[in-house]
């Protein structure tokens, strides 16, 4: 299954999230944002069946952009 | 030795926040959002959940908006050159810390407005201060001299209805009274999180709402947007240049566990009796006078008195050196609010109480303070 990468930047946030997710059991992993998007930012890793839910919260999270682990790096 | 100077800091602490700060200066003194480690995940993790119990604490719907200061002179420093360095005018009150009045100075234009002689400032004093090029009303909301607590609430109101920010000085608050900043209007909430709040020393913050837009004065490593040159806009990155405290931070957060677990109403309410207790004995001790007002509901547990003749300072040496009771003499940073209060030639004598303290501590100071005034008079060898 492909990763996708909820794309926030200070590291606090992506733990809240990672917090968030973890509450609805669903894994996921605070990683440096991959690649070169965003120089030292934080991202949300987590299954791709799960792009739906990260654009729900992209306001509250402030996700800047959903990347796909095969195509957007 | 008797320590009376929860106003300066507030040297006993919880043991939760002891074996916290012991804990965690062991297994946890790692540095929050460098890398992308477990360590640097975990610090990030230790921030968030200390921001979300202060949150919690002051009704701050986003702890996103929280930033860890060392104290909070540096918190209130961040919110006022943050907001003021466009040269807008700033209102102040006379009862002001120096780490307000000294960064507005710096900036050089605004209004003090003058509190009355019990040290409580009058909002449709700040209304009236108000020009068209205002930005930023500045409040304390407990005199660190008289104890007097401040109406917030109002001048909130106020500030909201004409488009302005809201500083907060919460030194002296946070910990010890209701802070709301929704219902009371906070824009920006300062606070030291080593004096009421218990926490370990070189701990602060400052909280910016919605509504604030700060320039940050200090700039650096945040851990995010490396590839930019300017700082982050968004909080808390944005203030939190530098590697964090966490140990000290993840205690502050046993601290404010503590705080919420005891409650506010029950810390206000004892450290308030403590102050009854010693103004009973000592008012009336001829030669002794009380600072600020006597009406209990106006004041926190800091009670300020001078004694006929004396220095204040020699006064606390002595209390110190003779009785062992740890008080603060002198004009405490807050010269102005002691020119409001007419104690700027010999400053007073300050005896704050913390929730540690006993009964039995404010009758020793009292009959240290009376046996002091018969020495002055020659009553006693």
């Amino acid at each position: 299954m492909s990763q996708i990468y909820a794309v926030i930047g200070p590291i606090t946030t992506a733990v809240r999230l990672s917090k968030e997710l973890a509450k609805r059991r669903i894994p996921s992993k605070v990683v440096h944002t991959p690649g070169n998007n965003g120089g030292c930012s934080y991202s949300v890793m987590t299954d791709e069946s799960r792009y739906e839910l990260l654009v729900s919260l992209s306001e509250r999270y402030r996700i800047k952009q959903i990347l796909k682990s095969d195509s957007d790096l | 030795m008797i320590y009376l100077d929860n106003a300066a800091t507030s040297l006993i602490k919880p043991p939760s926040v002891i074996r916290s700060m012991n804990e965690n200066t062991l297994r946890n003194s790692v540095n929050a959002g460098r890398g992308g480690h477990i360590f640097s995940r975990r610090g990030a993790a230790i921030i968030a959940e200390t921001a979300d119990a202060l949150a919690h604490l002051f009704n701050i719907s986003n702890p996103e908006r929280i930033a860890f200061t060392s104290n909070a002179t540096l918190a209130l420093n961040m919110a006022i050159l943050g907001t003021g360095a466009g040269g807008g005018h700033i209102i102040v009150t006379s009862m002001e810390h120096n780490s307000v009045l000294r960064p507005v100075n710096l900036l050089g234009n605004y209004t003090m407005v003058q509190a009355d002689s019990e040290g409580f400032i009058d909002p449709d004093d700040l209304k009236k201060a108000i020009k068209p090029d205002t930005v930023l009303i500045i409040c304390t909301h407990a005199s660190n001299v008289s104890g007097s607590i401040e109406p917030i609430a109002e001048i909130g109101k106020i500030a909201r209805e004409h488009n302005l920010l809201f500083l907060v000085d919460a030194a002296q608050s946070a910990g010890v009274l209701d802070i709301d900043t929704e219902s009371m209007m906070i824009d920006l909430l300062a606070f030291s999180g080593h004096k009421g709040l218990l926490g370990p020393l070189g701990t602060g913050g400052l909280y910016v709402g919605e509504r604030a837009r700060l320039t940050p004065f200090i700039t650096g490593g945040t851990g995010s947007s490396s590839e930019r040159l300017v700082q982050p806009d968004y909080m808390p990155d944005m203030l939190h240049s530098g590697t964090l405290n966490t140990p000290a931070i993840a205690a502050l957060g046993t601290a404010v566990k503590f705080i919420k677990k005891t409650g506010t109403d029950r810390i206000h309410h004892e450290e308030l009796s403590l102050a009854k207790e010693l103004i009973s004995h000592i008012e009336k001790i001829e030669g002794v006078q009380i600072i600020g007002t006597k009406d209990m509901k106006k004041r926190n547990g800091t009670v300020s008195f001078t004694i006929d003749g004396m220095d204040s300072q020699a006064v606390a040496e002595l209390l110190s050196d003779k009785y062992g009771i740890a008080v603060r003499g002198g004009w405490h940073c807050a010269y102005q609010a002691h020119k409001t209060l007419g104690t700027a030639e010999a400053g007073v004598v300050r005896a704050s109480f913390g929730i540690f303290n006993k009964k039995s501590d404010a009758i020793s100071l009292a009959n240290a303070v009376r046996e002091i005034t018969l020495y002055k008079k020659g009553a006693v060898q």
